[in-house]
């Protein structure tokens, strides 16, 4: 589901720890289009992400990107930040905490616990295996680094999780990837509905994937806010799919688009035609269609 | 916009930073206002560009060749892409 957990995993034998008290001389390579803007955004990202403007996201979204290029230096090794991550924070405890999610009764709730536990516990693992030494503020970037992609894989989990329980109680036909393994996550799209392929994604991580002129995938349900911070579902599509299930729209521009909701509107982005609908809405269509097949 | 660089803060602003993560990190869920999404939206699709690969055609062999900067590699007739799959061009007729 996250662009950030297909990195690959370092070969070769688990690296022995380097205590805090050698003094490891560590450098981190950073990328050069990495400036001072970035490492500004990164400290005011672990401080307050949650109140970011739209200027700010824009700048630390591709902070948090470019770090994905970068590594720390050792005496020994190179280890390239998503290696870490991955070593570190997703092989030890990304398996547990589906497990937590698919088992909950209450999601949200039982996401939040375990997300706060392994993300209290980042520093000072990082610190423990000699990679986040406090003599070397610049190490700072690696823990904000794996802070960062936690985030983003706990909380995309359980919207995740939410939806497909959603669905599946809602009566909804869809096929889903398999969550409990790395592997299935892995996989390129998250979910199948009416033969069309879909990811669910919150709002912040699903601009991640904006990395060309198109969307890869025909629909995509995102959550947003909206005033006195309640959310709010969305299902942005492709006209093939919202033409499936007969749905009709006003034309507005991008813009604009956070006025027109909840009705179902038409965005023209990059020369592409994008259908934004209420969840609900999306999800009494398809159940209408699916009926009628 | 931001504050200070990350390393220039001392090891007690840093703790607290990370305190500060942890404290705003159980309320706040990666959902955006809706204006922020959308406008963050436009602004990006405005920043996307498709990538370039120039096939030089009026020279003895066809040569193809990607900008410096582009993420893509060039190695004779291949392409490779970023996640590591490989693209042949095959130049027929």
């Amino acid at each position: 589901m996250l662009d950030a957990l297909s990195d690959e995993p370092l070969s070769g034998s688990p690296r022995a720890p380097i205590s805090d008290g050698e003094k490891m001389t560590f450098r981190i390579l950073l990328p050069a289009e990495f400036q001072d803007i970035h490492r500004r955004a990164a400290l005011a990202w672990v401080r307050r992400g949650h109140e970011f403007s739209r200027e700010e996201w824009q700048v630390a979204i591709r902070a948090f990107d470019l770090l994905k290029e970068a590594a720390v230096v050792t005496q020994q090794d190179i280890l390239p930040f998503p290696a870490v991550y991955y070593r570190y924070v997703d092989k030890p405890h990304a398996d547990a905490f589906i497990q937590t999610l698919l088992k909950a009764d209450e999601i949200e709730s039982s996401g939040v616990r375990a997300w706060a536990e392994v993300a209290g516990r980042i520093p000072q693992q990082l610190r423990q295996v000699g990679l986040a030494p406090t003599h070397q503020p610049s190490t700072r970037l690696l823990i904000a680094y794996c802070l960062y992609w936690w985030y983003a894989f706990a909380y995309g989990y359980i919207f995740e999780v939410e939806v497909l329980r959603d669905l599946a109680q809602s009566g909804v036909q869809f096929t889903a990837h398999e969550l409990t393994s790395r592997q299935g996550r892995m996989s390129p799209w998250d979910l199948e509905v009416l033969g069309f392929r879909g990811d669910i994604k919150r709002s912040l991580f699903f601009l991640r994937t904006l990395r060309g002129r198109r969307l890869p995938y025909t629909f995509y349900i995102v959550s947003l806010t909206r005033a006195h911070r309640s959310r709010k579902l969305v299902v942005m599509m492709r006209q093939a799919m919202w033409d499936a299930i007969d749905g009709e729209t006003i034309l507005t521009t991008l813009s604009n688009l956070a006025n027109v909701l909840p009705d179902a509107a038409k965005v023209r982005v990059s020369g592409v035609e994008v259908i934004v609908a209420d969840y609900a809405l999306w999800k009494r269509l398809v159940l209408q269609c699916q009926s009628d097949e | 916009m931001f504050e200070e660089t990350i390393e220039a803060i001392s090891d007690r602003e840093w703790e607290e930073a990370i305190a500060a993560h942890l404290a705003w990190g159980e309320t706040w869920r990666g959902d955006l206002p809706a204006d922020v999404f959308f406008g963050l939206w436009a602004s990006l699709a405005g920043e996307a560009k498709p990538l370039i690969v120039t096939v030089q055609l009026n020279a003895p062999e066809p040569t193809v060749t990607v900008p410096p900067e582009s993420p893509l590699t060039v190695e004779d007739n291949l392409i490779l892409l970023e996640d590591g799959r490989e693209l042949m061009i095959q130049f027929a007729g």
